[in-house]
């Protein structure tokens, strides 16, 4: 619940309103009953000459006075409920609003390394569905809460001002029904689970077969799994009908409970009337507050239930605004138009060292390959130099000045990256790649560059087509090159391409890395790449393995070196050869 | 391309041949809707003698010491009364909770029925987060919505015309003040519920839309944060979210205003009530306890209406839920069996394999035209004959047709023009389920069920023994790693298989096809670069397929085809090229171009292998 204190604090004010309009609500309510009860007793049977200031005669006999008093006391209920329920929505909206936004803009700045980790699915889940029990509390169940017990506590005030005897004895219900709802709700949420539980079994059954559905058609095996489902379909429907069955248990034995108290009250007030201890309309009061009392009452447990996963709620959210944010807006934007250089940097992942020593001058405006097997390290060294990840020793500068120093927003504004599995946005290609408000020429050139911008001309809807599950499905290669468009529509000092072009065939690959040449001179490039044909031409080729560099130098130095890279392009070339001549 | 689109539903009013369509789902539970419909009689007959017993109490007892010894009668009667009220109140809620069940459960059997019988084109243009969502989501939501929102409209619709009936019996002037007021809530609600009901929908449509943000914010957040976007996500986001806030207050408003509007009538019902109420009482021509009855009546008689609007906006969205669900329902399998077929060889849920004739595996597409789209003809005039043990291996780029000659074998699509004869039979004068029997198929994406080992490769035969289980494994060789695992065959897979590793995922998937014993074997290989190791053990497994059974083979990996009898290039629809590996290569064309190309493609693995 700490998660809500400073929303709370923020909404303090609507808060209040609720509680005070909700305590005027339940009071306006119970006036209604004392009005008829004062007119029963003291006007209509017979007027009583002793009440001060009102005229009982006169009341008598010009009876709408009271209608037209009864009228007026509801319109001003009329005008508590609308301030309370509109203050209800302002408050509710007000404080999910508030929520929404700080956990969104909280995950978007998380670092890199939280959502390598994190299950996108349960995160989604978490700020849909647990935002919007929240919501429901603040919307309703807090003031419904508030009422019951404003309503049980004056309307007991009220009846013990009356007889204090008879209030007792119409309190009598109120522990039992008390401890039964609790004790039910308790043992409820035991059932829930189970039914939630069935619920989960069932739809991951169903999403196996619907997932799996050609496994299923090409074995015949429909009817298998017919059976299969019906097996967990029938067993949801059991434990909830059972749930259910529960709950209908409790409502129909606490109506018969509330039904018992209020005999007794009108055995009891009937008793009570001859004897003159309290009068007909007194007696109608009891009657009607001892619904007021008894049937929030019966509600609290449910209540308390909600509350309940609504504490639960708040802890999820809790856990993912305490993790720590990267920060965005401190340090310094410098001129990064300089060499890039790594000294003596080392890495932990975990417990683990996955990169050693590293130690590379990148020259500015040059371009340089970086290669070695998988897990070597080389996306990893990329990422420091980005501040995605934080490195533990040595230095990496650029044009002199340590990253640590420079502003996050602002090196990865300058150096852009393209990732090896690129994500699209659910968007038009166009707003995909027209990021930072460039203009159309820029986003074309930017695609020309990708060679990207005939396949997107030839979709009918050009560069307006939707990306994703609305619209169309771009193959992997498609994919990288719109995201590489993306990447290098900015002015960037430093692009990478992070193995961005393994999807896209040999041809297109050297074209843009052609195009790029030509357009971009004043850009350095660290292409992270596989095809020995994609680095030949680099100014400098780095070969790394186990996180170590282990061979640097052009590809002329490194085919005449005994080494990684010596032995990588020999492989291929034996293999090309023996297989061409089978 | 094949585009999924979603209906849009026109949700503006209520749909009444929908509704129809809806409720004759629930055909097996009208006899349980008629004790419904009599246990919400009941509780509102006993609910509506409450305030006559509070009359009573007033008017006999407590002005009036003559009827004391009454007194015990009138108890019993009022507790009798309160028994008959609690196990009403018991047997409603029960009854229409096993109605939400039932009809629940009638639906998601009638819908996965559906969804297995339903052919691959349906499944190649709908997203199955799409159907999984229909079949758990909307079920669910239509379930409880008719039940629940029916009960309380039944309910609710019952207790006022008791109480209308009671208070005119009693007393007809008084009871006309609420039948005369009546159509003045009844027009206030009418307008009020088009209000909510246009708030609801919007509110709903942005909602969607900040779920889908979220979608993308959080699964894209790695993109966003090297491209330096979160700002501008964050400023779309707080545009959505500020709509949503402010669509809801405004929705929230009209609500706050309805309410209090329909508390107002009712005050207004109660002041006339004690004005003329009060004056019938000084005149003698009505008794106390029949003014404190009707007070209680008229509050009581509010209580439904005040519910209204939040069943009105809960029925809508029961009628989206519903069309969404219908039409899961009214799409037709556009691949099934003649009525014929079906009288020999039986359908999917009771199979004659009695009938069933033994195959050699010789197979031959003639003059097959196929398309999913008049305008983009796949095959054209496709002619192949395949005798059965040997091995045809099908190469070309994506889109080349390769995937439909194997969907078209399979019977996942059936041709357009032309037919495809299993030792010289049109298969379509067989049944489906026939034809699967005799098919071995291996998937480029190893799909596992959860559950153990044992019971995946069981999947591909149920009448296999732990024997014929243990000797494929080890054809395979894949008993080797198999057998290390803890727990051997009973070892579990996890879900989609993931507990094991994608050759491992693979071998199973090999396991499971050939425990059917099939004469024809059709493999899809895997895209997915595997590690060299695997590679090996899965070329040996293709290997010893490849000499038993007539086979087809979708290649994307060439080195695995060299050993085919015969390899095709399919480019556009049409075979290009055909021959063995070396005939191939020598001829210098499409196929020397793409081996040599493919290349490329697999250095990244050649690293890891000079490490």
């Amino acid at each position: 619940m700490i998660f809500l204190e400073k929303y709370i604090k923020r909404y303090a004010k609507y808060l209040w309103i609720m509680i005070i309009t909700t305590a005027l609500v339940s009071i306006l309510n119970l006036i209604t009953p004392l009005v008829f009860s004062f007119v029963i007793d003291n006007v209509i049977s017979k007027p009583n000459m002793d009440i001060k200031y009102i005229d009982t005669i006169y009341l008598r006999d010009h009876l709408w006075v009271a209608g037209l008093f009864i009228i007026f006391i509801n319109v001003v209920l009329c005008l508590c409920y609308f301030v309370r329920n509109r203050n209800n929505y302002v408050l509710s909206e007000n404080i999910v609003h508030d929520i929404r936004n700080d956990l969104y803009d909280h995950i978007q700045r998380l670092p890199y390394e939280y959502h390598v980790k994190s299950k996108s699915g349960e995160l989604i889940q978490k700020c849909t569905n647990d935002v919007d029990i929240i919501k429901r509390v603040f919307s309703n169940q807090l003031s419904e809460m508030v009422n019951s017990f404003c309503m049980a506590l004056f309307a007991l005030i009220i009846l013990f001002r009356i007889n204090s005897k008879l209030t007792l004895i119409s309190m009598i219900a109120i522990p039992f029904l008390f401890g039964y709802a609790y004790i039910f709700f308790t043992k409820m949420q035991e059932k829930f689970l189970a039914s939630d539980n069935a619920d989960g079994i069932m739809v991951s059954k169903l999403q196996e077969s619907i997932t799996g559905i050609r496994v299923v058609k090409a074995f015949s095996n429909e009817k298998y799994e017919i059976e299969k489902f019906d097996e967990v379909s029938k067993e949801y429907k059991n434990v909830t009908t059972k749930m259910i069955d529960l709950l209908a248990l409790y409502w129909g034995t606490s109506d018969f409970v509330v039904y018992f108290q209020i005999v007794l009250v009108i055995v009891m007030g009937i008793f009570a009337c001859l004897n003159n201890n309290i009068s007909v309309g007194d007696l109608l009061v009891f009657i009607t507050y001892e619904f007021s009392i008894l049937f929030p009452v019966r509600n609290l447990g449910r209540i308390l239930a909600d509350i309940g996963k609504m504490k639960v709620s708040c802890d999820r959210l809790k856990d993912i605004m305490d993790q720590e944010v990267e920060d965005l807006e401190s340090g310094i934007e410098c001129d990064l138009d300089g060499d890039i250089v790594f000294d003596h940097v080392s890495f932990k992942y975990g417990n683990n060292e996955v990169l050693h020593d590293i130690s590379l001058t990148i020259p500015k405006n040059k371009k340089v390959a970086i290669m070695g097997p998988t897990g070597c390290g080389k996306s990893t060294l990329m990422y420091l130099l980005l501040r995605l990840y934080d490195y533990d020793s040595g230095k990496i500068s650029i044009n002199n000045v340590d990253i640590r120093n420079i502003n996050r927003q602002y090196l990865r504004r300058n150096i852009g990256i393209v990732l090896q599995e690129p994500f699209l946005y659910s968007k038009s290609i166009y707003d995909n790649i027209a990021n930072h408000d460039v203009s159309r020429y820029e986003v074309e050139k930017a695609c020309r560059i990708a060679n990207v911008h005939d396949v997107i001309e030839s979709f009918s809807d050009g560069y307006d087509t939707l990306v994703g599950e609305k619209g169309v499905t771009l193959s992997g290669g498609q994919k990288q090159r719109v995201a590489i468009a993306r990447c290098i529509v900015n002015d960037l000092k430093a692009v990478i391409f992070d193995d961005s072009l393994s999807a896209v065939d040999t041809q297109t690959d050297l074209n843009i890395q052609k195009e790029l040449k030509s357009l971009s001179p004043n850009m350095t490039k660290i292409m992270i790449c596989q095809r020995i044909n994609t680095a030949k031409d680099a100014d400098m080729i780095v070969v790394m393995e186990n996180g170590y560099i282990r061979q640097i130098g052009n590809h002329e130095q490194l085919i005449n070196e005994d080494g990684l890279y010596q032995k990588v392009a020999a492989i291929q070339s034996q293999k090309i050869e023996g297989d061409i001549n089978g | 391309m094949a585009k999924f689109e979603e209906k849009e539903y026109n949700t503006s009013s209520f749909d009444l041949n929908l509704w129809k369509n809806i409720f004759l789902l629930m055909k097996d539970q009208f006899k349980e809707l008629y004790k419904l419909a009599f246990y919400c009689v009941g509780i509102s007959l006993c609910e509506c003698a409450f305030p006559y017993f509070y009359k009573l109490a007033i008017d006999s007892f407590a002005t009036n010491y003559a009827n004391i010894d009454n007194l015990k009668y009138f108890v019993i009667i009022f507790i009798i009364n309160i028994i008959l009220s609690g196990l009403f109140c018991y047997l409603f809620l029960h009854q229409a909770g096993k109605i939400e069940m039932e009809y629940a459960y009638d639906i998601r059997k009638k819908c996965f029925d559906k969804l297995m019988n339903l052919s691959f084109s349906y499944y190649d243009v709908t997203p199955s987060g799409w159907i999984v969502a229909r079949v758990s989501n909307d079920i669910a939501r239509l379930a409880e919505i008719v039940s629940w929102s029916f009960l309380d409209v039944c309910y609710g619709v019952v207790k006022m015309v008791a109480i209308a009936l009671v208070m005119l019996v009693i007393n007809a002037k008084l009871a006309m003040i609420i039948i005369v007021i009546m159509p003045f809530i009844l027009l206030t609600s009418i307008y009020f519920q088009n209000r909510i009901l246009k708030h609801s929908r919007e509110i709903r449509k942005i909602n969607s839309k900040i779920t889908n943000d979220y979608n993308e914010g959080i699964t894209g957040a790695k993109t966003t944060k090297t491209l330096n976007l979160e700002h501008q996500n964050f400023e779309a986001f707080k545009a959505d979210t500020l709509s949503m806030k402010e669509s809801s207050i405004r929705s929230g408003i009209i609500t706050s205003i309805y309410m209090p509007t329909i508390v107002a009538f009712s005050a207004l019902c109660s002041a006339l009530i004690m004005y003329y109420g009060g004056n019938a009482v000084i005149m003698k021509t009505i008794e106390f306890g029949t003014l404190v009855m009707f007070v209680q009546y008229i509050t009581e008689f509010f209580d439904p209406i005040r519910q209204l609007a939040r069943i009105i906006s809960d029925l809508q969205m029961a009628q989206a839920a519903g069309e969404r669900v219908l039409s899961l329902l009214d799409t037709d399998s556009d691949i099934a069996d003649s009525e014929e077929v079906i009288a020999k060889y039986g359908d999917i849920m009771h199979p004659k394999k009695e009938n069933y004739e033994s195959i050699e595996g010789n197979v031959s597409f003639k003059h097959v035209k196929f398309y999913y789209n008049p305008n983009e003809i796949i095959l054209d005039d496709f002619n192949l004959d395949v005798h059965n043990k040997q091995t045809i291996a099908l190469v070309g780029e994506t889109g080349s047709g390769k995937s439909t000659i194997i969907n078209l074998l399979c019977r996942f699509y059936e041709p357009v023009e032309g037919s495809i004869e299993i030792d010289g039979v049109d298969y379509r004068k067989r049944s489906i389920g026939y034809l699967h029997d005799n098919i071995g198929y291996v998937l480029q994406a190893p799909h596992l069920f959860s559950g153990s080992i044992k019971d995946n490769i069981l999947y591909g035969n149920t009448n296999a023994t732990m024997e014929d289980v243990k000797e494929v494994c080890h054809m395979l060789n894949a008993d080797s790693f198999i057998e290390k695992m803890e727990n051997g065959y009973d070892s579990e897979v996890g879900e989609q298989g993931n507990l094991l590793s994608t050759g491992q995922k693979q071998l199973i998937s090999f396991a499971r096809a050939l425990v059917r014993k099939p004469k024809i074997f059709v493999l899809d290989e895997a895209t997915s670069s595997i590690d060299t190791q695997t590679e090996a053990i899965i070329q040996y497994a293709i290997d010893n397929i490849m000499k038993q059974h007539t086979c087809f083979i979708v290649a994307h990996r060439l080195s695995t085809i060299v050993n085919a009898d015969r390899i095709l290039v399919i480019s556009k629809g049409k075979i290009i090229e055909s021959g063995n590996h070396m005939q191939l290569m020598k001829l210098k064309g499409q196929y020397y171009r793409l081996y040599t190309n493919q290349f490329n493609e697999d250095i990244a693995n050649k690293w890891d292998v000079a490490c």
